[in-house]
């Protein structure tokens, strides 16, 4: 059970880190690529990511077993935001930006917005992983360190596949839905995850 | 008390990682650019760094320390970061030229550059897992949350980081100040850190014996290459004497030059691209009464200095980026005149801002980055953007650097094109035919009635080998056939470009995203 919950956090890294590098290309049509746009991104989907983390540490009560679900909840919410992210662009554009397409504020607003989602509803995941390895491993500390280390292979694995595959032979909207697709496959790993837990102590 | 400073520490650390990362590819990039290659290594090095020093963070100790041991090993940890950190300025040179080969790839260098933030990326990866153990090792209340907080606090410090890089610290201090900052901040973590209470000469002893090493060969070896810094780019200057005994000065944007621009004569064109780029709009410019144009990318400002200074001037209109870079193409490149105006900005960002109607006898894009031009500038939606606003007479001027053997971006935007404009033309130098990069041309009239009948232009430039002064030289640009005689001489075929799929780099790195076909 305990290498499903490094392979998930590992996975959820990947996700975030992968929809992070696409979603520059994404917004360059409307926002252009520039320092604005980059910082607004990364600003936008780690603060909402930190405000995940938050979340999901005091969602933590009831249970392994619910504490994962909840887990396999949100990395689904966020795999259909991810996929519908390439949708709500233009929508967004003709809000925002068309009526002034050099306003800076307008342009860091157009970038962050679309990353709120997925980086809260992503950033909800990791503690309760967390939390369920320390639990299993007897809080071990080499375990709290792989589970570190296994969501920095993931975000370097999401951040490479985006840049060198995912854009060049899927295009921005393809990876996008690659990247929902396997956010679902890690929502179904911690969902059997879950059913798997002894549901006898909490997360 | 140092259960509520844990999240600060990992903050900090976190910032000062992400700070790292932004300083390499910047200190790099003078002597490999800033292309994906190097974006990629940097992310890898720190990644894989954080990596190694969280599993070694997890293990370090061994597996129930008291709470002392842990406190002292996150101390050494960040001070270690800390005299890595501050070592790298000093060593990129040195390790990008020793590493430098002949093929301008810089692969070797890149790597070496991206390895250089290693050492403190591994120290700093054992912060995040000892300060968990620590709070596992303290057994106090709320356990969730305080995981909870350091995640929070890690996801929290890169976003500091990357704003305060991005927005303040590059301009202000330079990629080297960056580092410099970064090592302060894991240096003042973990000097708070050491128990100075219980053991102070043993902590002092740590603290030297960690930073004296990489404190010396900042002091040793450390200078700037850079003019001046600002948050993309670092600008240097090359001043020279032309042919025609004019002042002439190069803009050097990272490791290329992106400007030449003659400081006595304003219409003088030094380079060879741009002044078939001149030809060809002066051809769209004698159709017009009311001269306008559209640069997108000024750099040092070059062509749209000599377009403004033509007789009658052309209004030009110039979308960059980078305000620093604008500020020194009107001062260091004598880039200023009433009839230029510079807007700073996206190039697609300013052109959409600009009334869809046709107004622009000549738009030309010119914004590059390390010899890649931004994939939203070479998609059809951005040429129909261009369409709209360009005159019945006028041409949209595509400046090109790719793979002379293969042109597949030059080819892949003129086919993108082709599909809006009424006619698609690639130029190319004739002695270009060597493997490398080369200037292409290419130029999208919207009338077939504008086309210029002549197959090939010759133009005069300044050619400056290695070492030597310039010297004045004809350079002929040809015409070159259509997609599929290209396609048959060349055996790669081009492709559609878009906003969902313009995989630039991989077309400059040689690389069809279609089936080759073997050339007759």
């Amino acid at each position: 059970m305990i290498h499903a919950l490094l392979l998930a956090e590992a996975l959820i890294a990947s996700c975030a880190l992968a929809f992070e590098t696409a979603a520059a290309r994404l917004v360059a049509p409307y926002a252009g690529m520039s320092t604005d746009s980059w910082t607004a991104i990364i600003a936008g989907f780690l603060l909402s990511w930190a405000l995940g983390n938050q979340v999901g540490g005091r969602c933590s009560a009831g249970g392994a077993q619910r504490s994962l679900c909840r887990a396999a909840a949100a990395v689904a919410g966020a795999a259909a935001m991810v996929a519908a992210t390439p949708l709500l662009l233009p929508v967004l554009d003709s809000w925002l930006v068309a009526s002034d397409p050099v306003a800076r504020w307008r342009l860091a607003l157009f970038a962050a917005l679309p990353t709120l989602g997925p980086g809260f509803l992503f950033g909800i995941a990791p503690p309760l992983v967390m939390l369920a390895i320390i639990r299993h491993s007897g809080g071990h500390g080499a375990f709290v360190g792989i589970a570190n280390a296994a969501g920095a292979v993931g975000s370097a694995a999401g951040a490479v596949a985006v840049l060198w595959l995912g854009l060049d032979w899927l295009g921005t909207r393809g990876t996008c839905l690659a990247i929902a697709a396997l956010g679902l496959v890690t929502a179904a790993l911690l969902m059997a995850t879950a059913f798997r837990a002894d549901t006898r102590h909490p997360a | 008390m140092i259960v509520a400073l844990l999240p600060l520490a990992v903050f900090l650390s976190a910032a000062a990682c992400l700070s790292v990362e932004l300083a390499i590819v910047r200190l790099g990039a003078p002597h490999v650019g800033q292309s994906l290659l190097p974006w990629t290594a940097a992310i890898i090095a720190v990644l894989l760094g954080l990596t190694l020093g969280h599993v070694l963070g997890g293990r370090a100790g061994g597996p129930q320390p008291p709470p002392a041991r842990l406190l002292w090993l996150m101390a050494t940890a960040c001070l270690s970061a800390s005299g890595a950190a501050i070592a790298m300025p000093a060593l990129a040179a040195p390790v990008a030229n020793a590493l430098a080969t002949e093929d301008g790839a810089g692969i070797a260098s890149t790597i070496g550059l991206a390895a250089l933030c290693l050492p403190p990326s591994i120290a700093a990866g054992f912060v995040t897992p000892l300060a968990l153990r620590l709070q596992l090792a303290l057994r106090l209340p709320g356990q969730a949350r305080q995981v909870a907080a350091i995640y929070a606090a890690s996801a929290a410090g890169s976003v500091a980081g990357t704003v305060a890089a991005g927005f303040w610290l590059l301009e202000q201090v330079g990629a080297a100040g960056l580092t410099f900052a970064a090592a302060a901040t894991w240096a003042t973590v973990g000097l708070a850190l050491l128990p100075w209470r219980g053991r102070p000469a043993a902590a002092m002893l740590r603290a030297i014996g960690l930073l004296a090493p990489g404190l010396s060969i900042a002091f040793l070896g450390w200078s700037s290459a850079c003019a001046i810094e600002s948050r993309y780019t670092c600008v240097r200057y090359l001043d020279t004497t032309s042919p025609q005994d004019t002042r002439l000065r190069f803009m050097i944007l990272d490791e290329g030059v992106h400007s030449a621009s003659d400081l006595d004569d304003p219409r003088a064109l030094h380079l060879g691209y741009a002044a078939l780029a001149d030809r060809l709009a002066a051809m769209a410019f004698a159709r017009s009464a009311d001269r306008q144009a559209m640069v997108i990318g000024g750099g040092g400002a070059t062509l749209p200095r000599a377009w403004a200074n033509r007789s009658p001037p052309v209004s030009v209109l110039v979308a960059e980026l980078d305000p620093v870079v604008a500020a020194e193409a009107a001062t260091a490149m004598a880039a200023t005149g009433p009839a230029l105006h510079t807007v700073t900005g996206d190039g697609r960002a300013v052109l959409r801002s600009q009334p869809a109607r046709p107004s622009y006898d000549v738009v030309l894009m010119d914004a590059y980055r390390t010899r890649t031009a931004p994939p939203h500038l070479v998609t059809r939606e951005f040429g129909a953007l261009v369409h709209a606003r360009l005159r019945e007479t006028g041409v949209f001027l595509s400046n090109v650097i790719d793979r002379a053997d293969t042109l597949l971006l030059a080819r892949s935007l003129a086919k993108t094109l082709a599909l809006d404009y009424a006619a698609v033309e690639i130029w190319r130098a004739e002695e270009a035919g060597t493997p490398g990069s080369t200037n292409v041309v290419v130029a999208a009239w919207k009338s077939v009635a504008s086309v210029p009948d002549a197959g090939r232009i010759t133009v005069p430039v300044s050619i400056m080998a290695a070492g030597e002064p310039p010297a004045s030289r004809d350079v002929s640009w040809r015409r070159l056939d259509g997609e599929t005689g290209l396609r048959a001489t060349m055996g790669q075929c081009a492709m559609l470009l878009t906003d969902d799929r313009a995989p630039v780099e991989r077309l400059l790195a040689g690389r069809a995203a279609c089936p080759s076909r073997p050339g007759p």
